[in-house]
């Protein structure tokens, strides 16, 4: 067996869709204030109280959206990055992105810009994993192997986690330390539209270089020659892949930090329910990655007691034992 | 005449010279042996015929049209390629591995069609595999996998098949089987190029032979006039027992200190 079963696609994509609703309407009806769900659904359309427009349509509904921007987005970047380099240990962190976006939110938390504006962090994430992308691409453009690019992203990541423990180091109050690791930690607190309207734009062009890649994948299983010697255009193919994935991740990460896991875990969860074939699994890992990160946000928001419990260690505390028994379940096969 | 046809193909892998001026024939209908000894090009000839490398010098002709004037999605559903050692980085299983095999056929977002699904099909009961349609891909053992990727390639319904060492891993049966299937696709028009080192059943299924040796070719046309003791010996460093049996020529490779 591949897995646990091996569902039909579309029962796959009618339930992590139902998921993804599901965990939406729970998501803007719980919280410090609960909300029934006529209010909710006039909330959306600013027909309920001014009070309950504000906490649906400027509180929760950006951080829903955003929320499920990222977690499809990891999830999906996730599953094409491992059909690509065909190695099921690849996750969106793979090529190097993630690392130097984070080493761009703590230089700018570092410097105190984030008194200046409240998008510096961003901007400067951001402009990092743009830097980190033209360096992936200088040096492993050239007809490099799976191998190479995995190399090359493990690489970059190394350089910008080391710059960022230069910058903890030399950092000048405890204060700032603690800013930038709870920053790394992940969250999808305070997020406004504005943010919605930085990242998304990334996101978007990330996803649709996406298009038409999932029938190469597939091809990608039984090796480049074999793919190319069915059409696909390979080269191609992994530079949409590697671009569309540096583009979304880069803005992902920047707007809500490290969030560990689901580019990694989300994939294999489909994978044990509808098999292996990778380009079947990208629209599937989108939704049920939205449903997760959703999910898990909730939790965040549930639990008080510890102050504020960040995303990111959700996710990972969640995510690692799932992996755990996705690997123990289907070691007969991943040989 | 229908053929793929190499013209003086000269082909170098990080500026180390493979193949220096190779020409070679794949007529439709003929079953062509290419062997030679390893590292004398013959893979590196194989991806050539695919426009899987670039030339250095010459040209690859498919039905007399450049290859170069071909879309890669033309070239992919006129010729099947069987690579070597055959590699599945998944956990497929075998239907959808052999389904694979129609992707040059079909149009962005669309199904696979009842033609489509009848290629697999039938390409699934000519390799013998069909009641393996359910299995895992990785689990299957060397044989059945083989008999799997040979499945996938002829799915393609391709004029041209190329196979790199496909019973390099067979028992002696499935040997015998992939030749046969082999030979029933050129009977049936297909214009066959198959990679072997066993001499044996080269002499008994291909109607021409080449043999490639330092990436040039030493000698080509029909198996009795290529496998000369002469050109074995040069070759492989082997000379051969000939006899027959019934109509079927035999040779077994022998060294020289035998």
């Amino acid at each position: 067996m591949t897995g646990l079963m091996n569902l039909p696609k579309s029962v796959i994509i009618i339930i992590c869709l139902a998921l993804a609703l599901g965990t939406s309407w729970m998501s803007l009806s719980l919280g410090t204030v609960s909300l029934t769900s006529a209010e909710v659904w006039r909330g959306l359309w600013g027909q309920a109280d001014p009070a309950i427009n504000i906490i649906v349509q400027e509180l929760r509904l950006p951080r829903l959206i955003l929320g499920l921007m990222a977690g499809a987005t990891l999830a999906i970047m996730g599953a094409a990055l491992q059909g690509l380099l065909r190695n099921p240990l690849a996750d969106p962190g793979v090529i190097g992105i993630s690392a130097s976006a984070s080493l761009g939110a703590v230089i700018a938390i570092y410097f105190g810009w984030t008194a200046v504006s409240a998008y510096a962090v961003p901007v400067m994430a951001m402009s990092m994993a743009g830097v980190a992308t033209l360096i992936l691409f200088a040096l492993a453009m050239r007809d490099s192997s799976a191998l190479t690019l995995i190399l090359t992203g493990i690489g970059i990541s190394s350089l910008a986690t080391a710059f960022i423990s230069l910058v903890m180091n030399i950092a000048p109050t405890p204060g700032s330390v603690q800013d930038m690791v709870m920053w790394m930690l992940g969250s999808l607190e305070n997020r406004t539209i504005t943010d919605l309207w930085m990242a998304g734009p990334f996101v978007l062009a990330g996803w649709l270089m996406l298009i038409g890649t999932s029938r190469g994948l597939d091809a990608l299983s039984l090796g480049e020659d074999a793919a190319h010697s069915l059409g696909i255009n390979v080269t191609r193919m992994r530079w949409q892949i590697i671009l569309g994935s540096a583009l979304s991740v880069g803005a992902i990460v920047s707007v809500c930090g490290g969030i560990g896991f689901v580019g990694l875990v989300v994939p294999h969860m489909i994978r044990s329910f509808m098999g292996s074939a990778p380009g079947r699994i990208l629209l599937p890992s989108a939704l049920l990655g939205g449903a997760i990160l959703v999910g898990a946000d909730m939790v965040t928001r549930a639990v008080t007691d510890f102050g504020s419990l960040r995303l990111g260690v959700v996710t990972a505390i969640i995510g690692a034992p799932v992996f755990l028994l996705i690997v123990y379940r289907t070691r007969d096969s991943m040989r | 005449m229908n053929q793929l046809r190499a013209e003086n193909i000269v082909v170098s892998i990080k500026k180390t010279p493979i193949l220096h001026g190779v020409n070679v024939e794949v007529p439709a209908g003929k079953i062509v042996g290419l062997i030679g000894p390893n590292g004398a090009g013959k893979s590196t000839l194989i991806r050539a015929l695919l426009g899987l490398l670039p030339l250095g010098d010459g040209r690859v002709t498919l039905d007399g049209e450049d290859f170069k004037n071909l879309s890669l999605r033309d070239r992919a559903s006129r010729i099947a390629y069987a690579p070597q050692g055959a590699p599945v980085h998944w956990p497929l299983t075998v239907d959808h591995l052999v389904g694979l095999g129609r992707i040059p056929h079909l149009s962005p977002w669309r199904k696979l069609s009842d033609a489509d699904q009848h290629a697999i099909e039938q390409a699934m009961v000519l390799t013998d595999t069909t009641h393996l349609q359910s299995r895992i891909a990785t689990t299957l053992s060397g044989g059945e996998r083989a008999r799997v990727m040979l499945a996938r390639a002829l799915a393609v319904e391709a004029p041209y098949l190329l196979a790199d060492e496909p019973v390099a891993s067979l028992d002696p049966f499935h040997q015998l089987q992939v030749m046969d299937i082999l030979r029933q696709q050129a009977a049936d028009g297909a214009g066959v190029m198959v990679v072997l080192h066993d001499l044996s059943l080269a002499m008994r299924y291909c109607d021409e032979i080449i043999i490639l040796l330092n990436g040039l070719v030493l000698a080509s046309g029909t198996p009795s006039d290529v496998l000369t003791d002469d050109n074995l010996r040069t070759a492989f460093s082997i000379r051969a027992s000939r006899w027959q049996d019934g109509d079927t020529d035999l040779l077994l490779p022998t060294t020289w200190t035998d």
